[in-house]
């Protein structure tokens, strides 16, 4: 089966800098794949490569079999692309520089389909672009998107600015975009959305993926933290099986580990048998992934 | 008003003051050297009142009245009467347009919010920056003042006395004050920067054309504009203080108006709300081209009627030539360049010269906005759309050159239109068309130039700026500082024969257009293959 995108050996240096040092990166048809790494790591770079906007200095990188600098015309006609940083025209409204992307894109669009992307989103589309908030000219440039029906989606971080509830439509969009046999690349540094929606992902680090597979193998990486008040004496803990990296802070009275997912609930069950003032759990930042990767 | 309204309003002075005090007094400054070298320069130009008298008749001219407001003392028409009909109204708008755009500069408006809430979120009332700006716009104009006077007795001009030197700064002062304070008023009730610039603008603009209605009619409707009023008070000739006192009294109204109303406002938004009251019809873009000149529309209109009034406005005065000119050697060594055709032609060459090399600007501003929507990743979503590089390239290249070929058209428009009576007997339409457009070369030499910086590396674009720079200075003032014939061919400008009096200069059209080719060509192999939004 041949990839939908494929990055071989690809490099790219901005002077003395390396931003991209040999990405090798495999999207199939109809998967979702997040694209994961810190900051600075290359993930924009990677995606301007894929996009034609970048030349790349060495490798070999291709969209639909077609190559990324010479046929980019081609792969723009089957893409969609949401920048990191969404900047608008300040005299235009939201719903005109909506119908501009499409017309230019030269493809046909629901009419159905474009009110129910706004109406989901929320989006005020009679406001000129340049009163909008972050958020809202992401929400502009994800309708665009999603409206246009491409066969691949290249979102770069596109929920940074989106509040909980529209990060919660974005993942249904893009589900329901998965469905429709589309595929999506997904870069993102928020690893719970990851989770919720994409199926493979490569961890990209200082120009390299570092990490590449299913997310169900990578599950070991993803650790749950727990944070846990109580007056009792939670020493015991620490011993658990199950629990990682124990420490407790005398000040708030709180003992800080973390917990594999297979095991989350024995260690619940554990915590049953204390008097809880409080209990958070939370999945890991990709920061703290990060830490798990070089530990290990 | 409550106290706590105005907290802390001694540091938003401070505050302000630190910023931006360089720049206020370059304002004071360059206001004071223009009135003060306008003033000297009367004075060398027109030394004897006779001179005088020939000059004021030529002021009457309507034209002239309309843009420059009445001619009062004309029949004694002294250096104080000079200064006060050519240099007062100039100056009154530009004061005007300075204090709107420093209060402009720092009211809250919706589109700075994140700048303002930082900043009012420190212990400052909610007028505070109100006032303080009301306590610096005085003050700068209480300096411009201060100076006016010292700077204009210094000169010992018999004609401009004390009196008159007060007068003619609080004339000054009191229109910046003025427009400053309805400004404020008008942050008040409007959230939006632009429309708030735009009424403001607007007025200034109104007020600068009701009076020029009413003083060619020569009726009350002049009295209507505070920049009319402001004129009445023929300063250095009858010194009438009442029109300053009117204004003073309305802008002391504007200010409590404006303190009044700000303590009830939401910061950055206004008291009227727009939201769904202006409707405007959808813009439908369908192509790059669409896009280019949706996003430069309103510079381009601006620049169009622009380059008619100044045509129009160059043309009017080649009727009154011979009375500038005569004895004049400055203007004339200026103006004129052998001498072998008639002075109305002469200047008609050295006007369309001026005008090709303004014309540059608007050009380069507008070819240059590839690399601003690129810059401001704007262009992210176009290019990553099914279009190529080559069709993205063009579509801001041929409408820039379409829009300067509009500019030369919309000032020869103008300037045939107030000039043909006075040149038509010595070049005929067709001819003067020739004329204006021989220069177009070079326009395009200089768009195509700064596609090659865009193409090769934008950062470079300076280096346009400073050709530019360059070929205008001895352009214009080379002859005039009397370098030789090689040093000013270095100039494209000067490469351009006078047509029709010298034979048209096909050659050097051709190396010129071909250049320009060349440049274009290669600017674009370069765009095709370099990094996109690489900074």
């Amino acid at each position: 089966m041949s990839y939908l995108v494929k990055m071989e050996n690809v490099k790219k240096t901005f002077g003395n800098f390396n931003a991209l040092d040999g990405i090798n990166l495999n999207v199939n048809p109809g998967e979702i794949h997040g694209f994961i790494g810190p900051n600075g790591a290359g993930k924009t770079t990677t995606i301007r490569i894929l996009l034609g906007f970048y030349k790349a200095n060495g490798g070999k990188a291709s969209v639909f079999d077609y190559d990324c600098w010479k046929d980019s015309i081609k792969i723009h006609q089957k893409i969609s692309y949401v920048p990191g940083d969404v900047m608008l025209w300040g005299n235009l409204t939201g719903g005109e520089v909506i119908d501009m992307l499409s017309n230019l894109g030269r493809r046909k669009i629901s009419e159905k389909k474009k009110n129910r992307l706004i109406d989901n989103f929320n989006l005020d589309i009679n406001k000129k672009c340049r009163n909008y908030s972050k958020g809202n000219r992401q929400k502009v440039a994800l309708i665009s998107a999603f409206l246009s029906d491409a066969e691949l989606l290249i979102l770069d971080e596109p929920t940074s600015g989106l509040d909980p509830l529209m990060e919660q439509v974005f993942q249904e969009f893009v589900l329901e975009t998965k469905q429709q046999g589309k595929s999506i690349l997904l870069s993102s540094h928020i690893l719970s959305e990851v989770e919720k929606t994409c199926d493979v992902v490569s961890i990209i680090k200082e120009g390299k993926v570092i990490e590449s597979g299913e997310l169900s193998k990578l599950r070991h990486l993803t650790r749950m933290n727990f944070i846990v008040h109580s007056k009792e004496n939670l020493g015991k803990l620490s011993d658990s099986k199950g629990v990682i990296n124990y420490s407790f802070d005398e000040q708030t009275k709180s003992a800080t580990f973390q917990v594999e997912p297979s095991n989350v609930n024995a260690v619940l069950a554990l915590l049953s048998n204390y008097k809880l003032d409080n209990l958070e759990v939370y999945p890991q930042t990709l920061e703290d992934l990060f830490l798990n990767y070089y530990e290990n | 008003m409550k106290k706590q309204y105005f907290a802390n309003t001694g540091n938003c002075v401070q505050f302000i003051l630190r910023q931006y005090k360089f720049l206020l007094l370059i304002f004071v400054l360059s206001i004071l050297a223009f009135t003060i070298f306008s003033a000297q320069s009367y004075l060398e130009l027109y030394p004897d009142a006779i001179e005088r008298q020939l000059i004021a008749e030529t002021m009457k001219n309507p034209s002239l009245v309309a843009m420059l407001g009445p001619v009062y003392g004309s029949e004694n028409y002294t250096i104080g009467a000079v200064l006060s009909n050519q240099s007062l109204l100039i100056t009154i708008v530009v004061v005007a347009i300075f204090n709107v755009l420093f209060v402009v500069k720092h009211l809250d408006y919706n589109e700075n919010m994140s700048i303002s809430e930082l900043f009012n979120s420190f212990p400052i009332g909610r007028s505070a920056k109100l006032l303080a700006l009301i306590i610096i716009i005085f003050i700068l104009n209480f300096l411009l003042i201060l100076g006016l006077v010292i700077g204009l007795l210094v000169l010992g001009i018999d004609s401009i006395d004390f009196n008159g030197s007060i007068l003619y700064g609080s004339i000054l002062a009191l229109s910046g004050f003025f427009f400053g304070s309805l400004t404020m008023v008008i942050s008040q009730l409007f959230s939006n920067k632009r429309l708030v610039m735009g009424l403001s603008f607007g007025y200034i603009g109104f007020s600068y054309l009701l009076r020029a209605v009413g003083d060619i009619q020569n009726n009350v409707v002049s009295y209507l504009s505070p920049i009319g009023l402001l004129q009445k008070s023929q300063v250095f000739v009858k010194n009438y203080w009442y029109s300053c006192i009117i204004i003073l009294v309305i802008t002391i109204i504007l200010i409590l108006l404006a303190l009044f109303l700000s303590k009830e406002k939401d910061l950055g938004s206004g008291l009227i709300k727009l939201n769904g009251f202006v409707k405007r019809k959808n813009i439908i873009i369908k192509s790059p081209v669409g896009l280019a000149l949706q996003i430069q529309k309103s510079t381009l209109i601006v620049w169009l009627i622009v380059m008619i009034i100044l045509g129009f406005s160059y043309g009017s005065i080649v009727g009154d030539l011979g009375v500038y000119l005569e004895d004049n050697n400055f203007l004339r060594d200026f103006f004129v360049n052998s001498g072998d055709s008639s002075i109305e032609l002469e200047y008609t060459f050295v006007v369309i010269k001026l005008m090709a090399i303004l014309g540059i600007v608007p050009a380069l501003l507008s070819i240059i906005g590839i690399w601003r929507e690129e810059k401001s990743f704007r262009l992210e979503h176009i290019i990553a759309k099914p279009i190529s590089r080559l069709k993205l390239f063009y579509s801001f290249t041929i409408p820039s050159c379409i829009f300067s070929l509009l500019n030369q058209l919309c000032f020869a428009g103008g300037y045939w239109y107030s000039a043909n009576e006075y040149i038509s007997s010595t070049i005929s339409l067709s001819d003067f068309m020739v004329a204006v457009m021989s220069y177009f070369p070079a326009i395009l030499f200089f768009i195509s130039l700064s596609l090659l910086f865009i193409g090769i590396k934008p950062n470079l674009l300076i280096v346009n700026w400073l050709i530019y720079g360059v070929f205008s200075f001895l352009t214009i003032f080379g002859q005039a500082l009397g370098w030789s014939e090689d040093v000013l061919n270095i100039s494209i400008f000067n490469q351009i024969a006078r047509y029709p009096v010298e034979d048209f200069n096909f050659q050097n059209m051709y190396i010129i257009l071909s250049c320009a080719i060349i440049f274009n060509v290669i600017g674009f192999l370069f765009y095709r293959k370099r990094d996109l939004f690489n900074q």
